[in-house]
């Protein structure tokens, strides 16, 4: 077991370092910051003195656009290194500073829907399995299917405009649809109602859009167990169909159920693109976009490095679950 | 697929009943292509797929003849009107002309659909069966770049080429075909590797065949089906995620135009100008409809065990 831990951390770290050596270097050829932020600082400027302030900005912040990328790389690398500094954002902020806050506003965010969904989803797969190609199997797994073709944005715009529209019927703000707060509410309590007020409406679209694949798997997975032979046995040996099916088909459907819920405990962290953007929340889905748009080299490359690192949790996670869960696998 | 001789021959029967007019007791072999397509038009739904998709790429080529506008040609007299006879389906709130636009729309979203649809599973092909022929370090190799590029936050990297390079829709789609493979190669590794030790394969090699011919020519076909149903999923899913790259800014850009970027532009406007939102949705809708019952229809067709095709003997 120690062994193969071992084994693999050493292999998600290798791979971990040649994915985040990719990016930077792509990331260094590719961005061009000087235009950008030449566009934002130009107005009456003479171009030839604005980029040499640019240039100059750029050069204090160790974003020197002079350099080649094997040359940016060595400063960096050694900088991530020997302070664990990531370097700065073209602005001038460090990314050390903006990662910690946003990532808890994702995980506020998504904590939520991401349990309701996998226990509806569960919860649903399971009843669907069980009366296989009768109507309420159908309907919940048409309706599974339905939400997976729809567009994310799409999805997500309705429930936000639908939600406008209970306020302007309701006359009042019942919803809050943008941000996770307001500013200046006193009291526990008022405090508590506007929290609910802000996350019910992103809350209530990723779960309604979100349990389909875990339905799905689920039902699958059930379906596999329900005609095996050993549950077969089991009714033979005088056991009705539903306690043959919850004692012995339930559990071992678990097992890849308990695989997939370990690879998705860690995207907590990684956050959302859509809901942050549409529901306005900055969290690191948000900031992800951002530093695309601005052509901000280090925070993009640390999005990628944490994006591996969550993912190498997650599926080292999901390896020592199916361990515990399943007596079979032996690691 | 894999038809065993038995199947074969009653299918080949079966289907030669249908032909009708055939001298009884003379039974004439059917081609595989043949069967597959018989198979595939004795299903109405997959039929209507197919015309469905057909009408629509007709849309996407031919459509901006509907409309004297242009999809980058403003009307300043009508800014984000509602449909009229003058612009069928209204104007966005620039004043483009939305029949112009969808056309034009339909064209980029059909175009990376097909270029990621064809590419993808041929490439996931290929490289699964190359593995499980090859075995060793080609294995070894193929396994790690197929874990690394699963690993990489796909949309950090297709928005640092998007935005970097500011690419067309062309470029998003080769980068969606890079990225796509991995799944589906990793399961027709695990196929393929039940037909690595069979008789004809050895024979074949026995024989001197160059080892990329035997994976091309012996055991690509054998796992085709799974690759031909996984095309038309990988259009949708191409589709599907250009809508959301354009919605995020890091997939089509201004001045070209796709459904994503249609619905991305209209977002303020779902309740108070509706057909700016809509049409795009609808559209998106046909295209998906359409392949999903193309999807159901091949998969039968192609299944030889399927009884969902209707039986042969009518």
């Amino acid at each position: 077991m120690l062994k193969f831990i071992a084994l693999r951390f050493v292999r998600y770290s290798i791979m971990t370092f040649a994915v985040t050596t990719i990016a930077y270097l792509m990331a260094v050829s590719f961005f061009n910051p000087v235009t950008q932020l030449m566009d934002l600082t130009g107005g009456s400027l003479d171009p030839e003195v604005n980029r040499e302030n640019v240039e100059e900005t750029l050069r204090r912040y160790e974003l020197d656009p002079d350099q080649n990328m094997f040359q940016r790389y060595g400063v960096w690398l050694s900088g991530v290194i020997t302070e664990g500094h990531w370097g700065y954002s073209p602005n001038g902020a460090t990314v050390n500073d903006a990662f910690g806050d946003r990532v808890w506003i994702s995980v506020r965010l998504t904590l939520a829907a991401m349990i309701l969904s996998t226990v509806i989803g569960i919860a649903l797969g399971v009843y669907a399995a069980s009366r296989q190609y009768r109507w309420g199997d159908r309907t919940t797994t048409w309706y599974s299917y339905f939400t997976m073709i729809v567009p994310t944005p799409v999805a997500f715009l309705l429930v936000q405009r639908g939600a406008i529209w209970v306020n302007e019927q309701a006359g009042e703000q019942i919803f809050y649809v943008t941000g996770f707060r307001s500013i200046g509410v006193e009291g526990t309590w008022n405090q508590f109602v506007d929290m609910l007020a802000h996350y019910a409406v992103p809350t209530l679209a990723m779960t309604i859009f979100g349990w389909a694949a875990m339905q799905i798997s689920q039902r699958q997975y059930l379906l596999d167990y329900v005609n095996a032979d050993f549950v077969r046995t089991a009714r033979a040996t005088g056991l009705t169909r539903k306690q043959a099916i919850r004692k012995h088909a339930l559990r071992v459907s678990f097992v890849p159920t308990a695989q997939s819920i370990a690879f998705s405990i860690p995207a907590l962290l990684t956050g959302t693109f859509f809901a942050e953007i549409i529901f306005n929340w900055d969290g690191i889905g948000a900031y992800t976009i951002r530093a695309l748009h601005q052509h901000d080299v280090n925070a993009t490359v640390a999005v990628t490095f944490y994006g591996c690192i969550v993912f190498a949790i997650g599926a080292l996670i999901a390896d020592i679950f199916t361990s515990i869960i399943d007596p079979r696998v032996r690691l | 697929m894999a038809i065993n001789p038995l199947n074969a021959a009653q299918h080949t029967q079966a289907a030669n009943e249908t032909g009708g007019g055939e001298p009884s007791g003379e039974i004439r072999p059917m081609g595989k292509k043949r069967l597959i397509l018989k198979r595939f038009m004795r299903r109405k739904p997959a039929v209507f797929g197919v015309f469905l998709l057909v009408l629509l790429g007709a849309f996407a080529l031919f459509g901006h003849h509907l409309t004297p506008w242009h999809y980058q040609e403003q009307d300043f007299v009508n800014l984000g009107a509602g449909p009229s006879s003058e612009h069928w389906l209204g104007t966005n709130s620039a004043g483009v002309d939305m029949v112009a636009l969808l056309a034009q729309a339909t064209r980029t979203s059909l175009m990376i659909g097909l270029i990621v649809g064809i590419l993808t599973p041929v490439i996931s092909l290929v490289m699964g069966c190359a593995m499980a022929y090859f075995g060793g370090w080609v294995e070894r190799l193929g396994m790690w770049t197929l874990e690394a590029l699963i690993m990489f936050p796909q949309i950090v990297l297709i928005g640092i080429v998007m935005t970097g390079r500011d690419g067309g829709p062309v470029t998003l789609a080769f980068i969606m075909v890079m990225f796509g493979w991995m799944a589906s190669a990793r399961l027709i590794r695990g196929m393929a590797l039940s037909y690595v030790n069979r008789d004809f394969i050895k024979a074949s090699r026995f024989m001197g065949v160059h080892p990329l011919k035997i994976v091309w020519r012996h055991l690509a076909p054998n796992l085709s089906s799974i690759a031909i149903i996984n095309a038309t999923t990988a259009i949708w899913g191409a589709i599907l995620a250009e809508i959301s790259l354009s919605y995020l800014g890091i997939g089509v850009t201004v001045p070209e135009t796709s459904l994503g970027l249609l619905i991305e532009q209209s977002r303020t406007y779902v309740f108070s100008q509706p057909w700016m939102f809509w049409a795009p949705v609808a559209v998106f809708g046909f295209i998906v409809i359409s392949l999903m019952l193309i999807n159901d229809g091949l998969r039968d067709a192609l299944d030889p065990e399927s009884k969902a095709g209707g039986k042969a003997t009518t």
